[in-house]
């Protein structure tokens, strides 16, 4: 079965369940075969060392540890089920009742289970176990011991259920028609189980250890039963003469406990079928080794001292090669178009020239910024120098400002960490900006909060931070997706209106072909982590000539398109980062392909039409 | 006659001050083998009146026929017999299908809810293979799991899950706004595909009007909740009449022309506080904020009228703009 496939790739949660196993036979087993054993005197060796006939020793009475240990095994693993099983018991229903009752009623339910795991656990318990302890025995133990868990567990239960009910699939099922029983079995439980099996043998290790903690203490289990906890506690008196004693119930309790927790967590991860149906990394059987081309071109920029310098850029997270040599060059106050479908590695190569990238990300080639070679810098200048000359935009602009701190703040902290103005500077030329980028009323914009502003003028916002230490380099990244259309429309007129009044230049990062050429002067076509056109926008339409480029172009809905013809479709999907094809990386999509393109990487090329093209069949395309 | 009609529709969330009427007086007709297109920007109350058709959100006022009869209630709306006809595919495939199912079982469940000759066990293994061959998936699809798919083929699996209830109406709820220009394309020639050969009606719901302009045969433009046009796709384009239709448009970034400044200013008001009068007003550019002497804009709430045939259009000042 793929479960147990899963299961058996993770050794460290093949052990648990080994030994979880293990101590479930001994459970059943020992006081079966060994309870005679171990409750038998023996006179003539009392607290006798270990030897061949007793291993761990004796006991004061002459009784055989070993055999006591293991009989104890059921009573201190059974205690720890019988628990945890009574506190889910009485939880879930209390936690399933709290998701089901309305939003207005379910205040009530909440504040109650708040209030009870607010209050601490251990004192409930010995409160318990004095009053039903004498009448319930280990039953009363048990109750003792599972109300406050209870609580814990309908809390888990009760926000599980509730993230669950407010998915998509769950109103799929209802318009599909599906019952509530089977809402229930099917949709939320199975959505639930990893969390809760994971909770619920957590639960039984800390079980098993309170219980010992309470035998040890005296309030738990009373002569003539014993479990570990007791054991230790007899164990401990008589610590110096036979240390085993005390310290095998010991390391029992430890390794039980562990043993739970880890094969829960092993088996409810193993039981997603994300884990085991998720296929093996394959590498891709030929990397285009040698036949891959120097990659040290010249990067057409057409300025000779460009703002911004890519060379042979390369971005590795793990295996993944996310963006594979990409070279090119923006000129001062130039707008440029990054354009590529998701994990195209555009966003990347944003991240890497601005250094945001994540931790774990490994970057090789050149980025230069207004002539100065990025990696060559200390970092407390280049800090400086980013933070100067370099803006970055990003694409949700709820989530990228702090949402506990006022506008204010973050509009002028860059101002007042690198240029050193005071807060009342700082803030004069934040309203400045806000004003230029047409915020209304921007003095009262600094006085709130990320919340209280729309999307558009977060967005607005965002882009008169990006101004205040007036940057050479504005990269916007998809900085209009999340909005509407006609607050597009004005986003897009002020980032005209920066690159044209400030001289900054932009480069600006989407999607979306017809807003890129619309927009900017010179579009980069990405494709599986790298640029396979670079072209003037003009001429994209007319003049592209990498198929990639012109399967875009005709899957593009646009409004000029005759009404009647269907979109033209690229068959197949992008390659997988780890696994890249040989060759050129569309081939498999590409209508052209040819062996070559099967064999060799084609290199980024200037091409007589004055556009750069990857493509062994750009010749052939321009032909036709 | 029309096959799923709604007069009058309103959807009001919350009660109180706290009240949000997000769809109010809705008039809309799907044809048998016919798309009607529904645009409109976020908050505008698209989405709603999907959730309103299939009975996700109750009905404050209006009336739902399902070929003639009435399917007011939310229990008529809930009933199998009901969502046998009109099933939903939502926006986001990454999260509309329960990753605990395998593709089979999500099937066989929708097909199971069918009833009828779809007891049989066998025969609806054999309707889920042929649903698969339908939405343009390889049978082994039936053992795996949604998250081992792209997502312009979780959104054939959603499509496919819909066709296997027996539906003839589809309320397509922005179905390929997650999805990536290259695949979105197959899933709309999809669509068009299963319509022709399955005369199926589509309530087709985007915030992209280039995609619905190529999916419906009419379109309506929605508002802060409110319908201001609706006519035939190709009037609608070319001949757009209410300002905010026009804003629209000449927002829309285009491969071929130049780019236009943006049309309209500020951003739309609160729905929970809509504007008194017409709710476009605050923006329209050629309503009081351009020409104070139109206070009737800023009184009165203007009715959706006749324009010229087929064309409907809710403005005081209404007037063709050719594009």
């Amino acid at each position: 079965m793929a479960f147990l496939r899963a299961l058996r790739t993770a050794p460290s949660a093949m052990l648990a369940i080994a030994v979880l196993l293990l101590l479930l036979v001994i459970a059943v087993l020992a006081p079966v075969l060994l309870g005679h054993t171990a409750n038998q005197f023996d006179f003539r060796a009392i607290s006798a060392p270990p030897s061949l006939a007793h291993p761990l020793g004796t006991d004061r009475l002459g009784r055989d540890l070993l055999a006591r240990l293991l009989v104890a095994t059921r009573l201190s693993i059974g205690m720890g089920l019988l628990a945890e099983a009574l506190a889910y018991l009485i939880g879930v229903p209390v936690g399933a009742l709290t998701a089901l009752v309305g939003p207005r009623w379910r205040p009530i339910p909440m504040r109650v289970i708040d209030t009870m795991i607010a209050f601490p656990g251990l004192l409930v318990t010995i409160y318990l176990i004095t009053i039903l302890g004498p009448r319930l025995g280990l039953v009363g133990l048990a109750v003792g011991l599972a109300v406050p868990e209870a609580f814990r567990a309908a809390r888990i239960v009760s926000t599980l259920a509730l993230s669950i009910a407010g998915r998509d699939y769950l109103a799929a099922a209802r318009v599909v028609g599906v019952g509530w029983p089977r809402l229930v079995l099917r949709y939320l439980i199975p959505n639930m189980a990893e969390t809760m099996v994971t909770s619920f043998s957590v639960g039984v290790s800390f079980m098993i250890v309170a219980f010992s903690g309470l035998s040890f203490l005296g309030i738990g289990v009373q002569p003539p039963n014993f479990d570990w906890g007791r054991l230790l506690s007899e164990g401990v008196d008589s610590f110096y003469e036979t240390p085993a004693a005390a310290l095998g119930p010991a390391a029992f309790i430890a390794v039980a406990a562990l043993a739970f927790a880890y094969a829960g967590e092993a088996v409810a991860h193993a039981a997603n079928p994300r884990v085991w149906t998720a296929a093996p990394p394959e590498r891709a059987n030929g990397r285009p080794g040698p036949s891959e081309p120097p990659h040290r071109l010249p990067a057409r920029g057409g300025a000779p001292d460009p703002t911004l310098l890519v060379e042979d850029l390369h971005v590795r997270i793990g295996d993944a090669e996310i963006v594979s040599g990409v070279s090119f060059s923006i000129g001062p106050g130039e707008m440029v178009g990054l354009v590529g479908e998701s994990g195209s590695g555009k966003t990347m190569t944003a991240l890497a020239i601005a250094r945001l990238l994540p931790a774990g990300a490994a970057v090789e080639g050149e980025v230069s910024l207004l002539g100065r070679r990025l990696a060559a810098m200390p970092p407390k200048p280049l800090a400086r120098f980013l933070g100067t000359e370099l803006a970055f935009v990003f694409q949700d602009p709820m989530s990228s400002f702090n949402p506990a701190l006022t506008m204010g703040r973050q509009l002028t902290e860059g101002a007042r960490r690198h240029r050193h103005l005071d807060l009342r500077a700082a803030a004069e030329a934040a309203v400045a900006r806000l004003s230029e980028v047409n915020v209304p009323a921007p003095r009262r914009i600094l006085r709130q909060y990320p919340h209280e502003l729309s999307g558009g003028m977060r967005q607005r916002a965002m882009i008169a931070m990006g101004l205040m230490n007036s940057p050479k380099l504005l990269i916007c990244d998809e900085p209009t997706t999340a909005l509407d259309v006609t607050i597009q429309a004005q986003i897009m007129d002020l980032l005209a209106r920066v690159n044209r009044e400030h001289g900054a230049a932009v480069l600006l990062i989407s999607h979306n072909l017809a807003l890129v050429r619309q927009s900017c002067s010179r579009v980069l076509v990405m494709y599986a982590g790298r640029i396979v056109e670079d072209l003037a926008s003009e001429r994209l339409l007319s003049d592209a000539l990498h198929p990639y480029t012109r399967s875009l172009l005709a899957a593009v809905p646009d409004l000029e398109r005759p009404r009647g013809a269907p979109l033209t479709a690229i068959p197949g999907q992008p390659p997988d980062p780890i696994a890249r094809p040989p060759g050129c990386p569309f081939h498999p999509r590409c209508p052209l392909a040819q062996d070559r393109c099967r064999r060799e990487l084609p290199p980024l090329v200037a091409h007589p039409g004055g556009q750069r093209v990857a493509c062994w069949m750009a010749e052939v395309e321009a032909v036709r | 006659m029309s096959i799923l009609e709604a007069r009058g529709l309103t959807v009001r969330y919350g009660a109180g001050a706290r009240a949000l009427t997000a769809v109010e007086d809705v008039d809309l007709a799907l044809q048998r083998g016919r798309t009607l297109g529904l645009v409109g920007e976020s908050g505008c109350g698209k989405s709603t009146v999907a959730r309103a058709l299939v009975g996700l959100v109750p009905i404050v006022a209006g009336r739902v026929t399902l070929d003639g009869a009435d399917c007011t209630s939310q229990a008529a709306r809930n009933s199998a017999r009901y969502r046998r006809r009109v099933q939903m595919v939502f926006q986001d495939p990454f999260s509309s299908l329960n990753p605990r199912m395998s593709v089979g079982t999500l099937l066989d469940e929708a097909l199971q809810a069918r009833g009828g000759e779809f007891r049989s066990r066998r025969r609806r293994m054999a309707e889920s293979a042929h649903l698969l061959e339908l939405v343009g998936l390889p049978s082994d699809a039936l053992s795996r799991y949604p998250h081992q798919f792209s997502g312009g083929q979780r959104q054939r699996i959603a499509i496919g899950r819909a066709l296997a209830v027996g539906a003839d109406v589809l309320i397509l709820d922005e179905v390929t706004s997650a999805l990536d220009v290259s695949v979105q394309a197959t899933v709309l020639n999809l669509l068009q595909d299963l319509q022709r050969h399955l005369s199926l009606s589509y309530l087709f719901i985007s915030h992209d009007l280039s995609v619905v302009r190529l999916m419906s045969d009419e379109v309506l433009v929605m508002y802060l909740g409110r319908v201001v046009e609706h006519a035939d796709t190709e009037d609608l384009f070319t001949r757009p009449c209410h300002p905010y239709t026009v804003a629209l448009l000449k927002s829309i970034p285009s491969l071929r022309g130049r780019r236009e400044p943006a049309p309209l200013s500020g951003d739309p008001p609160d729905p929970r506080h809509p504007p008194a009068g017409c709710r476009f007003h605050t923006r329209c550019p050629v309503g009081p904020l351009a020409r104070p002497e139109r206070t009737r804009c800023l009184e009165l709430h203007p009715r959706l009228a006749p324009e010229a045939g087929h064309h409907q259009v809710a403005c005081h000042f209404a007037e063709a703009s050719p594009r």
